[in-house]
Formats: structure tokens, sequence, C-alpha cells
């Protein structure tokens, strides 16, 4: 699938920074360049390498309370920002080509000011450019963080789901343990890593440059179907990398020697090894941990060299997803990558409705918001600024 | 006979042309899970409505185990496509320039005329050189009986072959409407005895007496084959599994389509509602 990529603050515009990095390491063609980079920050912008000059926006840098300083948490002052910035913001999307790709994908942490605040307005007016389908793909805070993000975050997820076609959520606190790894700041970059291959795997299928073709196709429309429930979704990845002595030419020598019979014996290897890798996509960590049964829908890309690649551990696991999600629609399809050292099973779970971590959020939203006076508007906001 | 061909999925065939139009349908495997047996089952119903006839293959009987994704439908396509390749040519002949015993097109038109759906069946021996040659130099009555014996109970064990072999859609043969045998080879390897006993071994198997048998010529060939048609079979077992597989993927989806709004809303909100949204 091409999409065009949208940040929005922080977290997002590292995001699109990551994504379109392994874009060009992977050769996966999906955004074809077609990025952009929204803030209230200028300083924001400093770190950027791979999104070009031209596609950072500067968003109220004409209001009087943010110059360029940002809107220091306050998602209500971000969301007035971006609404007054209307017409520059529609300018901006006429570099996004929009017309030309598949969907558009719309980055945000949802606990900033900026991406909880001006992301779902910037999903708002895409929605009025294009037909295609508009997807989040938002960042949840870590328990570490002030009760600020918590709360940015639940009300920023319920306007981010309303809007948007469908929100894939990454959920910092499950992958970040603050006492042992440090401040989550330092582990941005390995974070978005991480994210970055787990999201491309579904996102930019079927965009790899040396790409053979594949048996099971999957193209965007099944991404789209997946996703059409909309709600919040969630990715599962397990990869292996490949003994060499398990490769084809081994496995053909071992034919010559030894006859079919140990073909046979082989093959159901690599059956058992497809299989087990598919579940361990499903059941190790999730970008957002959730229950899996709740799942409305599912699709599963297996992607390493062909002759790594099981039909029958495939319709197995295939068949296992069905049976633990309770879904009738789950999608699946390969990936041929001829020459690649390692198979991996991706699997995005759509429209997930038991998700433990988002009641939590919303816990300690409410606790914040009666405990604490909350800041609306600018005014409130400019106070508290040194 | 000229034809074309067309998948299971989509809207179905109109019908434009004076001339039949036959449908080729693969079935899904179980294995695919609901949708697929969703869209196969409705599909299915349109297809056998306006076409004159549909011949179906069904991907569950023939799925080899231990595959690679990358082998994939190789082997079943090229399986497919010699039952029809069989099937057709025999129909290429008109009957005016065909002698008699040779199949032509509207005896298999005539086979496919019942409408509903069909399966193939198929088997095939490598032909004797020896015997080939001998039998296109043969100047000795009594040898020319013997080999005609032998050749008839080669070709009547051929077609109970066909008919027994791994159909490309499992049925009863019992329950076939009409049948079509074609013997395919080199023609010094027919015989017409064998022919008759196996058309009448068709009728009892197949429990009617529409049964058309026919040979279709092919000088150089290395193979004798039989092709079977068994037209407007109604005892297809995987079609029954199909429909209830279907019935019960469109129930689970009527349950989700019903809950899918109030749960997303549910996890986005906060049980005392206490939380606004953005924007
Ligand atoms: N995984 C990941 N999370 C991030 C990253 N940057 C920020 N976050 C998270 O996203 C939340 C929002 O932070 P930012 O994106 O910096 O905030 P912003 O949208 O720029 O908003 P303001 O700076 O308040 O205007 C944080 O609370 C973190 O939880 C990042 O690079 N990767
Ligand atoms: N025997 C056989 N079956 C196939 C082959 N390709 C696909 N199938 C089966 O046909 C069904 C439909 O798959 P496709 O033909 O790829 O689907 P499509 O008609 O292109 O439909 P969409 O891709 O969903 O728009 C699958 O569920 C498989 O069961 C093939 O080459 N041979
Ligand atoms: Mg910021």
């Amino acid at each position: 699938m091409k999409f065009a990529l949208v940040g929005v603050g922080g977290a997002g515009g590292r995001l699109v920074e990551q994504f379109r990095h392994t874009e060009k390491e992977t050769g996966r063609s999906f955004s074809k360049g077609s990025l952009l980079a929204f803030d209230t920050q200028k300083a924001a912008f400093e770190q950027y390498s791979e999104i070009p000059l031209d596609r950072h926006v500067l968003l109220g840098d004409l209001h009087s309370g943010i110059r360029g300083e940002g809107v220091g948490g306050d998602v209500d002052l971000a969301a007035d920002v971006a609404r007054q910035d209307d017409d520059e913001i529609y300018r901006e999307f006429d570099k996004l080509d929009v017309h030309n790709l598949d969907a558009v994908v719309v980055a945000a942490g949802l606990g900033g000011g900026t991406g909880g605040g001006a992301g779902p307005v910037i999903v708002d007016r895409l929605k009025t450019i294009t037909e295609n389908p508009v997807y989040g793909l938002g960042v949840l805070p870590d328990r570490s963080e002030p009760d600020q993000q918590a709360l940015n975050a639940a009300r920023s997820l319920q306007s981010f789901v309303r809007i948007s076609d469908g929100v894939v959520l990454f959920d910092n606190d499950s992958w970040h343990n603050g006492d042992k790894q440090g401040p989550l700041a330092d582990r941005y970059g390995e974070l978005n890593r991480l994210h970055a291959t787990r999201f491309l795997s579904v996102f930019a299928l079927g965009e790899l440059d040396s790409a053979e073709i594949a048996e099971n196709t999957l193209d965007s429309s099944d991404i789209f179907r997946t996703l059409t429930t909309g709600g919040v979704a969630s990715i599962g990845y397990a990869s292996t990398e490949l003994d060499v002595n398990s490769g084809f030419f081994s496995r053909l020598l071992s034919k010559l020697r030894n006859g079919e019979k140990k073909y046979e014996t082989e093959g159901r290897t690599v059956a058992m090894r497809t299989n087990d890798l598919i579940k361990r996509a499903a059941t190790r960590q999730l970008t957002l941990p959730c229950s899996i049964a709740s799942a409305d829908r599912a699709l599963i890309v297996l992607s390493g060299p062909p002759e790594e690649c099981s039909r029958k551990g495939f319709e197995s696991g295939r068949h296992w997803l069905e049976e633990e999600t309770g879904a009738v629609e789950v999608f699946a399809g390969d990936e041929p990558r001829p020459n690649a050292s390692s198979v991996s099973a991706t699997i995005l779970f759509s429209n997930v409705t038991e998700v433990p971590r988002i009641d939590e959020l919303q816990r300690r939203a409410v606790a914040a918001k009666s405990g604490t006076p909350q800041s609306h508007g600018q005014d409130q906001r400019h106070s508290r600024q040194p | 006979m000229r034809y074309s061909s067309s998948r299971d999925s989509g809207a179905g065939p109109e019908k434009m042309y004076d001339e039949p139009v036959y449908g080729l349908g693969v079935l899904p495997g179980e294995y695919e899970g609901g949708r697929p047996a969703l869209n196969a089952a409705r599909s299915l119903q349109s297809f056998v409505t306006k076409v004159d006839n549909f011949i179906a293959f069904d991907n569950d009987a023939w799925r080899a185990r231990d595959q690679t994704i990358e082998e994939g439908y190789d082997e079943m396509n090229k399986e497919l496509a010699t039952r029809m390749v069989t099937l057709l040519a025999a129909g290429e002949k008109d009957a005016s320039d065909v002698a008699e015993n040779v199949m032509d097109s509207s005896d298999i038109m005539r086979t496919l005329d019942t409408g509903g759906v069909s399966s193939i069946g198929y088997a095939s021996s490598p032909v004797d050189e020896q015997k080939g040659l001998l039998g296109r130099f043969r100047e000795d009555g009594d040898e020319y009986d013997a080999d005609e014996a032998t050749d008839a109970t080669k070709i009547k064990g051929l077609v109970k072959r066909a008919v027994n072999s791994r159909l490309t859609i499992p049925c009863e043969v019992s329950s076939a409407d009409r049948v079509l045998v074609v013997i395919s080879g080199p023609p010094e390897t027919f015989a017409r005895k064998g022919l008759e006993s196996s058309r009448q071994w068709l009728e009892q198997t197949a429990d009617t007496v529409e049964v058309l048998a026919g040979d279709d010529p092919r000088e150089n060939a290395t193979e004798l084959a039989a092709v079977v048609l068994l037209s407007n079979v109604t005892q297809t077992p995987r079609v029954d599994e199909i429909q209830n597989q279907a019935v019960d993927a469109q129930e689970k989806i009527r349950e989700l389509d019903e809950v899918r709004e109030e749960e997303i809303e549910d996890l986005i909100t906060d049980e005392d509602n206490e939380l606004d949204p953005v924007v």
C-alpha cells in the first residue's frame, strides 16, 4: 500500500522521520516522499534529517501565545491553533499528492499537546480532501509521565477514533520499563524502530522494490477491509533468523541424498515453523496489549524466502487465528523475499475492544481531571508559562 | 468448441450469446475460513442460475500436504487443465466430419445441457510403444481379436479408474444426470467393445440411461486417457459443507456488525463519561 505520512508533534515527527529512514533502508517505497511534519514548536524541526525543510510546517507561529514556542502540553490550545491555521494546513496538503496514493497515515503522541490536540484536527481536514482512508498512528504515554499526558491521551483518543478510519496504537508503557531502562525519552529511537518494523510490515506490504509475485497476494484493499471496522488496532510481530543449514540448498541436498521421505519430514518441519511463527506473532507483546479474542478482523503477513513459507503451516496458523479471535474476516498473504535471512509473521488486529491499558488511562485521566484544575484555553496556559 | 473460463467470485457472467456459457469455478478450501465460504456459497447460486453448466473444482479435495506457498496452486491447476483440455479438445470436431464413435461438440453440449454442477474424472496410462507399432502392422486375424479383447478390457479399466479417481469435485456418481466419456489417445489403441462396455458400466454406476461414449483420436499421443464428465451431480458433500460454513459466517458477521459501534464507544469513553473529546 502506498500512503502519505503526516506527523503531528514531537512523537509524530520522529515517527515520520524513522519511517522515511526505514523506507529508504529496506527498499519499500510506500510514501514516495509524500511527507509532512506539523508542530507548534519551531525547535522540534531541528532534529529531522529525512524530512525535507519544505515539509516542516509550523502551526500557530502568528498566535500571540505561541510564536513557535509550542503549546506546553495544552491539547485544547493546540486544537484551536490548528483550526485557526486551516488555510495553511490545506495549502500544505497539496504537497502530499494524496490522489496518487491509497491512504494517509497521521502519526502523533496522543499525550502531547500538539499531537493530541492538533492531530485530530489535521485528520479531520484530511478527510475532506480525500475519499481514501485516513488512519491514525497513535502513541499512548508511559505511566511515568505526568497526569496531563494521560488526560490528553484519553481525550484525544476519542477524537482520533471518531474522526479517522481507524487508529493503530503503540503503547509506550508496555514497551518501556522506567526502572530498568532509564528515561523514556532516551529510548524513543529504539521504540520508533520497533514500531516502524511492525507498522510497515503490514502497511507497506507489497511495496518492496525487489518483490517477487506472491502466491497469496494481499493488497491495499485487504488492509482497507481489515480496518473498515474503525476503532483501535494493534499489531503483533515475530521473526526467526534462518539457520543457514536449514536453507533451501541443504534441503535440496538432503532430498537428493535421501529421497522423498526425508524431504517430507523436513517439509513438515517448515510447516510447523510457519504455524509456530504465526502463533508467536499473536501471543507475544503486541504494539498495544489487548485481548485478541476481542478483535473484529485480522490480517496476517508472512514474509521471507518462499521455500521457508509452508502453505500448510500458513493455513493452519490462519485457521488457529480465526478460532482465537472469533473473527470471520482473517486475511492472510505472503511476501516472498528470496534472499532474506529471516522469516517474519506480522498480524494486524483491527477493532480490539478489550484493552486494559486504555481503561487504566481513562481512570487516571478522570482522577486527574477531578483532582487538579485543568488548563483550558490559552490564558490559563499562558499564565503557567514562566 | 470455443470456451472461456472464469473464477468463482464476482457477479457472474451475463448471458449475451446464443452459444452456451459454461462456468468453471474453484471452491475455496475449508481451511480458508468463513468469508471465502460465504462468498463461494453466494456466488455459486448466481453462477448456477446464470450459466448453462457449472464445472466445479474443489480446492479442499486437491490440496497437497507439505507444500510451500511458492509451490502453491501450480500442481492443482495442471490437473484441472489436463481434464478440461482432454474433454474440450474432443469437442473441437464438428459432427459432420468425424467417423462413428468419435466424440463431437454436440455430444458435449448435450451432456452439459442439464444445467447444475458438474464434476470430471480422469485416468491415463502410457501407450505401450511395442504394441502400438505391432498394432499398426498387424495382419493376422487371430492376433487382431486377442488384441481387441485386451484393448477393450484396458479401456473399461481406464474408465472405471477415471470414475473412481479424485473427481474435480467429489460427488455421489449415481446422482449424475447425464454422463459423457471420452477416450483420447492413438486410434490403434481404441476398441469399440471397450467403449460399449464402459458405456454400459456407466449407465449402471451413474444410474442413468443418458451416457454418451466416444473417442478422440490423437495420432501421436503417448498416453491413453479416459475423461468422464458427470453432469448435474446433485450430491456433493463439499457444497453442503460450504453452505453450512457460509450460514455460520453470515450469522457471525451479523452479530459483529450489531455490536461494533457500541463496543468502540465503550472502549474510548470512561465509565461515567466525564472525559470529553478534544475535537
Ligand atoms: N514511542 C515514542 N513516543 C514518544 C516519542 N516522542 C514522544 N513520545 C510520547 O508521546 C507523548 C507526546 O510527546 P510529544 O510528541 O513530544 O508531544 P507533542 O505532540 O509535541 O506535544 P507538545 O510538545 O506538548 O506540544 C509523550 O508523552 C510520549 O509518551 C517518540 O519519539 N517515540
Ligand atoms: N485451484 C486454484 N484455486 C485458486 C487459485 N488461486 C486462487 N484460488 C482459490 O480461489 C479463491 C479466490 O482467490 P482469487 O481468485 O485470488 O480471488 P479474486 O477473485 O482475485 O478476488 P479478490 O482478490 O478477493 O478480489 C481462493 O479462495 C482460493 O481458494 C489457483 O490458481 N488455483
Ligand atoms: Mg512537542
